[in-house]
């Protein structure tokens, strides 16, 4: 008997657990307004900057998925096939995916009031999408491993890094593409063969190959400005070292196409682009687009003004027509032997 | 649940009788659900990669298997699972042999030990294997290059060989489980009339013992190729980031990569076709090894096997043994719960770096792994309890119910066995992306109804060795005593096959709360999976939260566990007759 | 209660057929048994008698109701035609009590609470359970499990019994105890039973009637037990009902002998007429109707003759084997009887045969069957 009543209520308790399972499936939340962003910023930024906006509009359930650039265009493409959106603000930092997606139509036009204040090498005049932030890469190294840091971009190119750079895959992540791009238009492919018989390597994520560095799987690394300096901050053994030539992507906020959240996504971009906004942007350590905005001193960060005026140049348009063949192209030169 | 979108079941045809009984309708039922959640699926992948535009285009399949990548994957795939099965027969057999015919000291444990691999996720021990063996930070080779002054990595775990050893440390126990247990059961009289026929032990071994365990090797030896042929968590972590793909990771890549382009599917279509072929080619040659092993070698008796002194040997055996174990069960489980304490990843291990922080972060800060957390426990959940009743439908269907029409059944009832994960994920999102009416992309549900699919096969095997064991004559009693078919149902079957639901329940919930290999195909912004979780955590840098994640779900790995001994040692009843 | 009957009843699996054209009329509260040789298809009948299979043609009605007739497309549910099963295997279930296995049919009955527990209890009593209602089936006996099944299928006084071979795995006793104690259960509830078994002794001990069905499903005679012992209707009845001997007869010069010897028969001066004409004939003798006596006591002219090759003492009785002219005979010989009358034979001694009883049957016809 006593055996029995254990199975009843073992059974009771699997049901009750399952009801819950597929309560759980059933139960999405059903919020007024909704709000999806599908950005490539990290956790360290974009939580921030989600706390303060649900502080401001707690009437949207607000939600974001970060991911790299390759994975997010992937999955707007693969939504869109479907016929089931869930995107509605798209913010990253591969600069021609937002060309594309103009071109596409996939695009709500939306000019911020806030966007007269922007300071950005890249703008778009039709106002389908504004630069939100201003990312710079410099070159992370391990601290331990790189007693002289690296100055300049031809630095790689020293025995001492020999096997030892690391690149973000640039099919993976948008700041890399971008960053291979500008890189190519500045020193030319003759560069990055260069880099690649001095044994440079091809990693996963734009995070990964940090995170590689600073446990000193890698010695050196192209790094986004704020994934550095949050590690640094934690204390990893990190460095940053911002070449003359700098690369600074700006990374647009768009609104999606169709969105049935379209207020609560002009809310969003209001605030990403207001002071406020720009200063939680500034702490973590990256560039604000707004020069009224105060940069944290200890990282010494060139500011705003002062990147955009050093930054890379990149034809945007054309580098989109080319993107294919620049993949393909960076590709067969790494995994050369 | 699913019924109502799929095609109308083939049931009018079930069935002499002159009224449309249950077992028409569970027939019915049954088949429409192994339709809608295995067959179509399937059907679609295959139809996919062999049909453009509504006729078949070979050319354009051998020209994407002519492609470097999908080629190479192919070729990898082949390699490491070649490579996993080989080392995991060895070691599989080594140890069993080890624990069941040798004086070994604390055999007993060390049997139950050689099953914790089973427990430890292969992609949670590939992170850890990542952290200890990575060329230059791995902790391993940082202290041996310490140690004696090398200049370059001693071990590279970014290779086909570290794929294939973290591969075979988890997976070794498929073969571990099958011929210890046949050695156990091996009827001793057959090595016995050897010996006493003059023949040494080296050679009643060879000529003996190996013979007729070859059945078992090599059931076991296949489920491993079955296993590593389609496994993604290892080679994603430990091969993508050289450029080694395998099948399943290629399929993540053309996926997650290139803009869900219909190219990039039909590629993963056609890479999956080969898994499904591949797969069934080896269930199909399991299954007549199977047969083949059912000659009078295994008794039912448990017999007094013939056991050997290892004498000298005994304590250096037993070490080994143990060294083992710590090696590839309690090294990385440390590795991953050490790393998981510290600031950030590659700062030494000191107090002052290591905090509890991000255990707190990461169960109540951060919503993206909470999020994982919750969803994969409810999603396993849902999947378990409803693969559990499902399972127990079809082979109440299949092993006691006399309808015709059941071939049919009995037909699909084999599928679940032979769809890869991968696989079923790319037919679920083919199926149910909005063609056919339905569209669950992006929701929890595709990710459910891919666990149902690929966790029916646990469900069927562990039912229908329950319904063996309950005489039909019961449920024929309750009948003549007045029961309709639902009552006797209720009151006997059920009751009586409860510990095989059961069992099936947690064969179900476990594996699901780790899942990778599907859910990494098909979760969306909001359904992060603990695995996933994990997985896009290491993948975007954040190595350590992966590894305070890859704690947590071992916990919970470890609690359940321990929970399923608890009940299950309640409710399988003593003797049934 | 209700009589059953089978009109024409056919059954195949596939292509085989287990029976065809099976007629048979069970009457009202008679203890009817069913005996064949394994295989023969009685489980068969009795399934399809409770509806657990269907036919492949003809009819079953229990009393007036038609419950099966597939041409009418009529198959009524089991748990709709009120018989109470007992299975070869018992089929206890083992998840349940015994009070719990016995009241199930009154509770799936819907019959009120007080009246199930109080009938429930009668049937344990009945069955002489007592005591044990808390158990377990894997804390009974094999003899109390089959008490359990029986109670279970009385305790709705259903209107028929069906029993599948329901003692074929008791020990000797407890089989003779059951087999009383159904016989005497079914004269106090007037209920119909139908046994099915392969075992003949139980089979004449407990029927009113019983059919005897061959190995392809055929029935050879129906009747009383003590009629179908006493006249087989033929040669397969006759052997099926008991060890038989069969000894080829050759009439020469109006004397019998046993074929192509020189030894004569002795047959019982009144074999009454039951002799067929043909020539080539066969007796049929039962072990116990078999006299053996020395050789040399001086009749040897007037009996056959044939040497004891073994006896095998068995307590009672003496089961001896006697080689005449090239057949041989089982003779159950009474100790006592042989012994008060100075008859204790010894292996390899000569022996005088006389016959007591014996049933004509033709050669040809029993060589149909296979028996000789
Ligand atoms: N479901 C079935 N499918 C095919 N053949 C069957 C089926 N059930 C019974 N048979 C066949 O019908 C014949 C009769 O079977 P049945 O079980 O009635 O024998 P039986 O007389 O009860 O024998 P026993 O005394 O051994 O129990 C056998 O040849 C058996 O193989
Ligand atoms: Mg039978």
């Amino acid at each position: 008997m006593k055996r029995k009543n254990a199975v009843v209520r073992g059974s009771i308790i699997g049901m009750a657990l399952a009801v819950a399972g597929v309560a759980g499936l059933a139960g999405a939340a059903n919020g007024a307004e909704k709000l999806m962003v599908y950005t490539s910023m990290k956790e360290s930024l974009i939580g921030k900057l989600r706390d303060e906006f649900q502080k401001r509009h707690p009437e949207i359930a607000f939600d974001y998925y970060s991911a790299g650039a390759g994975k997010l265009m992937a999955k707007v493409a693969a939504e869109r096939q479907s016929g089931r959106m869930t995107v509605d603000v798209l913010w990253h930092s591969e600069v021609p995916d937002f060309y594309a997606l103009k071109r596409d139509g996939m695009l709500e036009k939306y000019v911020s009031p806030e966007a007269q204040n922007v300071r950005s090498p890249v703008k778009d005049p039709d106002g389908f999408f504004t630069p939100a932030r201003l990312g710079t890469l410099g070159i992370a190294y391990n601290t331990k491993k790189v007693a002289v840091p690296p100055k300049s971009w031809p630095d790689l190119l020293d025995a001492r890094f020999r096997n030892g750079l690391g690149i973000a895959n640039p099919a993976l992540s948008g700041t890399s593409f971008v960053s291979v791009s500008l890189l190519v238009n500045t020193f030319g492919w003759d560069y990055i063969q260069k880099l690649r018989r001095n044994g440079a390597l091809v990693g996963q994520g734009s995070g990964q190959v940090v995170d590689d560095t600073a446990s000193g799987d890698l010695l050196v690394t192209l790094a986004p400005d704020y994934i550095a300096v949050e590690k640094i901050r934690k204390g990893a053994n990190l460095g940053l070292a911002f070449p003359k030539e700098m690369l600074v992507i700006p990374s647009p906020v768009a609104i999606v196409k169709g969105t049935p959240n379209r207020k609560a996504a002009e809310k969003f971009i209001d605030f990403l682009l207001s002071k406020d906004g720009q200063t939680i942007i500034a702490s973590t350590g990256t560039l604000p687009i707004r020069s009224d905005v105060a940069l944290p001193k200890e990282l010494g960060l060139a500011s705003t003004e002062e990147a955009v005026g050093r930054a890379m140049k990149l034809d945007y348009l054309k580098t989109m027509a080319e993107k294919e063949a620049i993949l393909e192209k960076f590709d067969a030169i790494m995994k050369a032997k | 649940m699913t019924g109502a979108s799929g095609p109308s079941a083939p049931a009018g045809a079930a069935g002499n009788g002159p009224r449309f009984g249950a077992a028409e309708v569970l027939l019915a039922l049954s088949v429409v659900v192994l339709v809608v959640v295995v067959a179509i699926p399937v059907l679609l992948i295959f139809w996919t990669a062999l049909v453009v535009d509504g006729s078949p285009n070979v050319k354009e399949v051998l020209a994407i298997l002519r492609k470097p990548d999908t080629y190479e994957a192919l070729r990898n795939s082949v390699v490491i699972a070649a490579g996993v099965t080989f080392f995991s027969t060895i070691i599989g057999v080594f140890f069993a042999w080890l624990v069941s015919r040798t004086d070994l000291p604390f055999k007993e444990t060390m049997k139950l030990l050689f099953l914790v691999p089973f427990m430890l996720p292969s992609f949670i021990g590939a992170l850890a294997w990542k952290m200890l063996l990575s060329p230059r930070s791995g902790f391993v080779n940082k202290a041996l290059a310490g140690a004696f002054g090398l200049d370059g990595p001693v071990f590279d775990i970014y290779s086909l060989g570290g794929i294939i050893a973290v591969e075979t440390m988890y997976l070794f126990p498929f073969v571990f489980i099958q011929v210890s247990g046949a050695l156990e059961r091996m009827d001793p009289t057959l090595e016995e009339s050897a010996r006493i026929s003059g023949a040494g032990l080296l050679t009643i071994t060879r000529r003996i013992t190996l013979p007729l365990m070859l059945p078992s090797i090599a059931a076991g030896a296949l489920l491993v190729a079955l296993y590593s042929l389609s496994h993604f968590g290892v080679p994603a972590i430990l091969g993508t980031e050289v450029g080694i793909y395998n099948i399943p990771t290629k399929i993540y890549e053309k996926i997650h990569q290139s803009g869900g382009s219909f190219t990039a599917i039909r590629t993963g279509t056609i890479l999956s076709s080969i898994l499904v072929v591949a797969a069934g080619v080896i269930l199909w040659a399991q299954s007549l090894l199977l047969k083949a092993g059912r000659f009078q070698v295994i008794s039912g008796k448990s017999m007094r096997p013939m056991v050997l002194k290892l004498r000298g040997l005994k304590v250096p055996l037993l070490i080994l043994s143990i060294l083992y174990i710590l090696v590839t069960v309690v090294l990385p489980t440390v590795t991953i719960v050490l790393v998981g304490t510290l600031k950030t990843y590659g700062v030494s291990f000191t107090l002052s770096n290591m905090s509890l922080d991000n255990l707190k972060y990461i169960l109540f800060d951060w919503k993206m792994t909470r999020d994982a957390i919750w969803n994969s426990f409810y999603l396993s959940l849902g999947a378990a309890f409803v693969t559990m009743l499902v399972g127990t439908l079809i082979s109440y269907v299949i092993v006691k119910m006399k309808v015709r029409g059941k071939f049919l059944l009995e037909f699909l009832g084999v599928l679940p066995f032979s769809v890869p994960g991968t696989v079923i994920a790319l037919g679920v999102i083919l199926m149910w992306s909005g063609k056919f009416g339905v569209n669950l992309y992006n929701t929890a549900w595709i990710i459910f109804v891919a666990y149902v699919a690929r966790y029916m096969a646990f469900s069927l095997k562990s039912n229908s060795a329950a319904l063996e064991q309950v005489h039909d004559s019961l449920e024929e009693a309750a009948r003549a005593s007045g029961a309709t078919h639902w009552q006797a149902l209720r009151d006997i079957v059920i009751p009586l096959i409860k510990p095989g639901m059961v069992a099936a329940f947690f064969l179900i919930f476990l594996p699901a709360l780790r899942e990778l290999t599907t859910s990494v195909l098909l979760y969306g912004p909001t359904t992060r999976t603990i695995g996933v979780a994990i997985y896009t955590l290491n993948e975007d840098g954040e190595t350590v939260y992966a590894a305070t994640l890859a704690t947590v779900a071992l916990a919970i790995i470890v609690v359940g566990q321990v929970v399923i001994k608890r009940i299950t040692r309640t409710t399988v009843p003593g003797d049934q007759a | 209660m209700a009589g059953v009957e089978l009109r024409e009843v056919s059954r195949s699996f596939g292509r085989h057929t287990v029976m065809e054209g099976l007629s048979l009329a069970v009457r009202d509260g008679e203890c009817f048994t069913f005996l064949g040789p394994s295989g023969c298809g009685k489980t068969v009948v009795l399934r399809l008698i409770a509806g657990f299979e269907r036919l492949s043609g003809g009819a079953i009605s229990i009393g007036a109701r038609v419950v099966s007739d597939p041409a009418r497309k009529v198959h009524a549910p089991p748990e709709r035609r009120n018989v109470g099963v007992v299975f070869q295997d018992y089929a206890v279930w083992p998840h349940k009590t015994v009070y719990e296995n016995v009241v199930y049919p009154l509770v799936i009955r819907k019959v009120a609470k007080g009246e199930a527990a109080e009938r429930a209890a009668q049937t344990i009593r009945d069955v002489g359970l007592s005591g044990l209602e808390a158990r377990l089936p894997y804390q009974l006996s094999g003899g109390q499990q089959q008490r359990v099944a029986l109670a279970r299928a009385l305790v709705s006084n259903p209107e028929v019994m069906l029993l599948d071979e329901p003692l074929s795995n008791l020990d000797a006793n407890l089989r003779e105890e059951m087999r009383f104690e159904i016989k005497d259960l079914q004269r106090r509830t007037g209920v119909t039973i139908l046994y099915v078994t392969h075992d003949q002794e139980v089979a004449l001990a407990i029927s009113d009637r019983m059919a005897v069905l061959d190995a392809r499903g055929r029935v050879r005679q129906v009747g009383a037990p003590d009629t179908i012992y006493e006249n087989p209707g033929d040669s397969f009845v006759f052997s099926f009902l008991g060890v038989a001997n069969f000894i080829p007869v050759e009439r020469r010069d109006g004397l019998d002998f046993v074929r192509g010897t020189a030894v004569p028969l002795a047959l019982p001066p009144a074999d009454g007429g039951a002799r067929p004409a043909a020539d080539r004939l066969v007796a049929g003798c039962r072990p116990t109707d078999i006299a053996l006596s020395p050789a040399s006591s001086g009749d040897a002219e007037r009996h056959a003759a044939g040497v004891l090759k073994r006896a095998v003492f068995l307590g009672a009785s003496i089961d001896c084997r006697i080689d005449a002219g090239g057949t041989e005979l089982r003779v159950l010989q009474d100790v006592g009887a042989a012994e008060r009358a100075g008859l204790v034979l010894r292996e390899g001694e000569p022996v005088a045969i006389r016959l007591h009883d014996v049933k004509w049957f033709d050669a040809a016809a029993l060589a149909k069957e296979g028996l000789r």
